[in-house]
């Protein structure tokens, strides 16, 4: 299976940087986005396996990403694991609802979230080699 | 016929003593209507004074009405406010440790891995170091505004006076903002002060205010953008002023952009900008605890320019 593709939608740079890093050593290709915008259309375009989402995103915040790519049939299969600052379970419930499969709050341990994208990504593949909604073409 | 003329002068004495009891019967009874006039006329006054009395009771009463609900406005207003201070005071606390969060974040990410089981190459080690090092600085912003709102609230902004070179205080904040600007490749340029700039103030606090200008600066900056940090001295004050080259505020924010809490639509919509819209707010007050002024030039588009004036030797807060 190629090296599977998580789309970071994050604007803050450290953390960009520090993610990028982690994910990367862990096996995964990383593309970034600042924008809520960019990040939906980066779903809609690229090869993407797995979107890891900040919920504090300009023009278009984490829910409302979730809304429309889960709205998507052509996107709704990938898995969205949602990050924020905010850990309380009302905020939890809301991302879950919205359509992510799991929840990561700031601060986070580097080693959980390679776990959870790991688990996230094969709960929706099921094992089998994800395809994108994009071309395939790399990024 | 004298017994005729007898019993007429008879009559006639007989009816004369009758129109004569009539008369004096009249007379009591024109006597009695005068006194009962009298009386009721002494009555009418009396009502009349009653009624005056009232009168005055009524607009008495009304204005006492008046006051009162005065004052319960006023009661109303003053739970409104204590209530909105209370609910502002939670927000804070909420954007505070909301606020903080990120950056720890960050220094939890960093130290994370560079203390984990596989540890990077020293290039990406001596880079992790720098971003946990710049936001233990972030942390500490964050937590001084806090605590100097919190002192601003309680009307307590005690600054410590001493005598003190502006150019350090100048050149501690520009330092501290190196890493930041380097990151978002934003130049940060002090114009080289022609020599001390002696000043009676308290350091800590003023670094923070061009801590906070600064910060602004830099975040707003587009990338390759310039932020230039001017000095002027004459006898009396010392004027700094620091320039960026983001988007602008617009005119209509200008003169809200000191108060607390406040962030511009550009913060909000733009590229998000973290921030707890007080570090405006906390930098006038300290400016003015100085006896000194903070205004603001923009232009939507170009930039602004912070001008932050301070009398050399500090003042309690100007008249």
């Amino acid at each position: 299976m190629d090296t599977p593709v998580v789309l970071l939608a994050e604007d803050e740079p450290d953390i960009v940087r520090l993610v990028t890093y982690i994910l990367r050593r862990e096996g995964f290709a990383v593309r970034t986005v600042t924008t809520g915008r960019e990040a939906v259309d980066a779903v809609r375009q690229e090869k993407v396996d797995l979107v890891l989402l900040d919920i504090m995103l300009p023009e278009l915040n984490g829910y409302g990403v979730c809304e429309v790519l889960r709205d998507d049939p052509l996107t709704r299969h990938i898995p969205i694991v949602v990050m924020s600052a905010r850990a309380q379970a009302r905020e939890v419930e809301r991302g879950l609802e919205a359509g992510a499969v799991s929840y990561i709050t700031k601060p986070f341990e580097p080693a959980q979230l390679g776990e959870q994208i790991r688990a996230a990504l094969t709960a929706a593949t099921g094992g089998r080699a994800t395809s994108g909604a994009g071309d395939g073409l790399p990024r | 016929m004298t017994d005729t003329l007898q019993t007429l002068v008879q009559a006639f004495d007989r009816m004369a003593a009758t129109y004569e009891l009539m008369a004096r019967r009249l007379a009591g009874q024109i006597e009695q209507l005068e006194a009962e006039r009298t009386g009721l006329r002494a009555q009418l006054s009396e009502l009349s004074q009653h009624q005056t009395a009232l009168l005055r009771s009524n607009q008495d009463l009304a204005r006492l009405t008046a006051d009162l609900s005065g004052q319960v406005t006023s009661l109303a207003r003053r739970a409104e406010e204590a209530t909105r201070q209370d609910q502002l005071k939670s927000e804070l606390l909420a954007t505070v440790s909301h606020e903080l969060r990120t950056p720890l974040t960050s220094i939890k990410g960093a130290l994370s891995v560079l203390l984990g089981e596989d540890p990077p190459a020293p290039e990406i080690r001596a880079e992790f170091l720098g971003i946990a090092h710049q936001n233990v600085e972030r942390v500490m912003r964050l937590v001084a505004n806090f605590l100097n709102l919190t002192r601003i609230e309680a009307g307590q902004i005690g600054i410590v006076p001493r005598a003190l070179d502006l150019a350090e205080v100048l050149t501690a904040a520009v330092e501290r903002m190196r890493g930041l600007a380097a990151e978002r490749r934003v130049r940060l340029e002090l114009e080289p002060p022609r020599g001390p700039l002696p000043l009676t103030g308290d350091p800590e606090m003023l670094e923070s205010v061009f801590s906070n200008l600064l910060d602004n600066a830099v975040k707003f900056s587009p990338e390759g953008a310039s932020v230039v940090v001017g000095v002027g001295a004459d006898p009396r004050t010392l004027t700094v002023q620091v320039r960026d080259q983001g988007p602008g505020i617009p005119p209509e924010e200008v003169p809200r952009v000191f108060e607390r809490f406040f962030r511009g639509r550009e913060a909000a919509a733009a590229r998000r900008v973290p921030g707890t819209g007080l570090g405006l707010h906390i930098s006038k007050a300290i400016v003015e605890a100085h006896g000194g002024r903070i205004g603001v030039e923009s232009r939507v588009g170009e930039g602004s320019t912070f001008t932050v004036t301070l009398p050399r030797e500090a003042r309690g807060p100007a008249a």
